[in-house]
């Protein structure tokens, strides 16, 4: 099977005003018996095999004839047809123009609740946005004397617990008050067993002396010399 | 008021035989032009049938200052070319299918008509389109047309071409006979 022509080969200029002239014929609108007295068509091979083919073409279609046999009930059977169209598109129409409604009077219906739902609020306004203020100019007198204010306010924490020291020192002292009357002499046989000791014992101990009592009078000699300042 | 607009309006108005007026007016036409663009003499009818639900459907848009027949015949062509792409993306039917028996005899005129319709069948469906309707049909350019919807300058484009590459089929296929005697078998 040899592939379908899309376009006819292309005319050489010699034979385009016989080709011309051939397609008038094929319109009927040239006598065949100019064409065949065409100098052109007589003395080139493709020309005159041109209009030999389109003698032949004109043998098969001599007269526009329509021979198709028409079925007996076609007409029928195509009235029929339109029939049920028409019918049809008549029903569609008419359950569209009552979706319709149905629609409008749904919205009708709707519509006052959707607009107390749907309210519209005021819209929310931008926020304001101020501009920056430039910083006050800083003042030396007010700013030391919020200083101050502060050592003060701070300086409260620590200065009046150290204040409160000195009352629970003199609390101790009361307490562990050295007795007014002299030692008694029950020190003598502590210091008469540790004469009796042997030197190297003695040798390994601290000298029991009177430093200890003397450290301790003087801490709290030191103690009670220190007042208490009252709060301003 | 021409016969055509005549018929519209009777068939606008609703009277029953004027639509069988208009579809034996135009039922052989438009099932030898579907049969003729399809190649397909079942499909031919059905498609026949959609065209004229068309026409009854589309008739009040019909311009009463143009002739009927090319409208007509235009919606059957439009028809015939929707159907066939239709049918190519389908699935395609074994070809003894497609043919129905020929009932003429086998002779040599009808075995070169066979070769000349084998032909045109070739042709691109535009191509066919124009050259059915000009040469089986009897239509004028201008009815063509305004069939196809193309200008007439397009339409005698196309029905050249169409007719130099049946020429060249012809030659090719050896039908062509080279007798300096022979005359010419129509004349104009």
């Amino acid at each position: 099977m040899t592939a379908r022509p899309a376009e006819p080969d292309p005319i050489p200029p010699a034979c385009v005003s016989t080709v011309a002239r051939l397609q008038q014929a094929l319109d009927g609108d040239l006598p065949w018996a100019t064409l065949d007295a065409d100098p052109h068509a007589l003395g080139c091979t493709d020309c005159r095999g041109r209009v030999r083919a389109a003698k032949l073409l004109l043998a098969v279609y001599p007269a526009p004839a329509n021979t198709v046999a028409v079925p007996s009930r076609m007409a029928e059977t195509i009235l029929a047809g339109v029939r049920a169209d028409r019918r049809s598109r008549v029903v569609r129409r008419w359950v569209g123009v009552v979706g319709g409604l149905a629609a409008a009077v749904a919205l009708v219906v709707w519509s006052p609740w959707q607009q107390v739902a749907d309210r519209p609020e005021v819209a929310e306004r931008p926020p304001v946005v101020e501009p920056e203020r430039p910083p006050p100019p800083v003042r030396v007198g007010a700013e030391l004397a919020k200083a101050g204010e502060a050592l003060k306010e701070g300086s409260r924490a620590w200065v009046e617990p150290a204040a409160a020291a000195p009352k629970l020192f003199a609390a101790l002292t009361e307490t562990v008050a050295a007795p007014a009357v002299p030692p008694p002499p029950s020190v003598e046989p502590a210091r008469q067993s540790l004469a009796e000791l042997p030197d190297a014992a003695r040798a390994g101990l601290e000298p029991v002396t009177g430093s200890a009592q003397k450290a301790w009078n003087r801490l709290l000699r030191d103690v009670g010399a220190v007042a208490v300042k009252p709060k301003s | 008021m021409t016969d055509d607009a005549a018929l519209v309006r009777r068939c606008l108005a609703g009277e029953p035989a004027a639509a069988r007026e208009l579809v034996g007016r135009f039922e052989a036409d438009v099932l030898g032009l579907s049969a003729r663009l399809l190649g397909h003499r079942q499909d031919a009818e059905d498609v026949t049938q959609e065209v004229f639900l068309r026409v009854f459907r589309s008739l009040g848009r019909w311009d009463p200052a143009r002739p009927l027949r090319p409208w007509v015949l235009g919606i059957a062509v439009n028809r015939c070319r929707t159907w066939a792409g239709r049918r190519a993306k389908g699935p395609e039917l074994a070809d003894y299918l497609h043919e129905a028996p020929d009932p003429r005899p086998p002779d040599e005129a009808g075995e070169l008509a066979r070769e000349v319709r084998a032909a045109v069948d070739d042709l691109r469906p535009d191509y066919k389109a124009v050259f059915v309707l000009f040469h089986e049909h009897g239509q004028s350019y201008e009815d063509i047309a305004g069939a196809v919807g193309r200008p007439v300058g397009t339409v005698k484009t196309w029905l050249h071409r169409a007719r130099l590459i049946l020429l060249d089929r012809l030659r090719g296929r050896g039908l062509v006979v080279d007798d300096p005697a022979d005359t010419p078998a129509g004349s104009g």
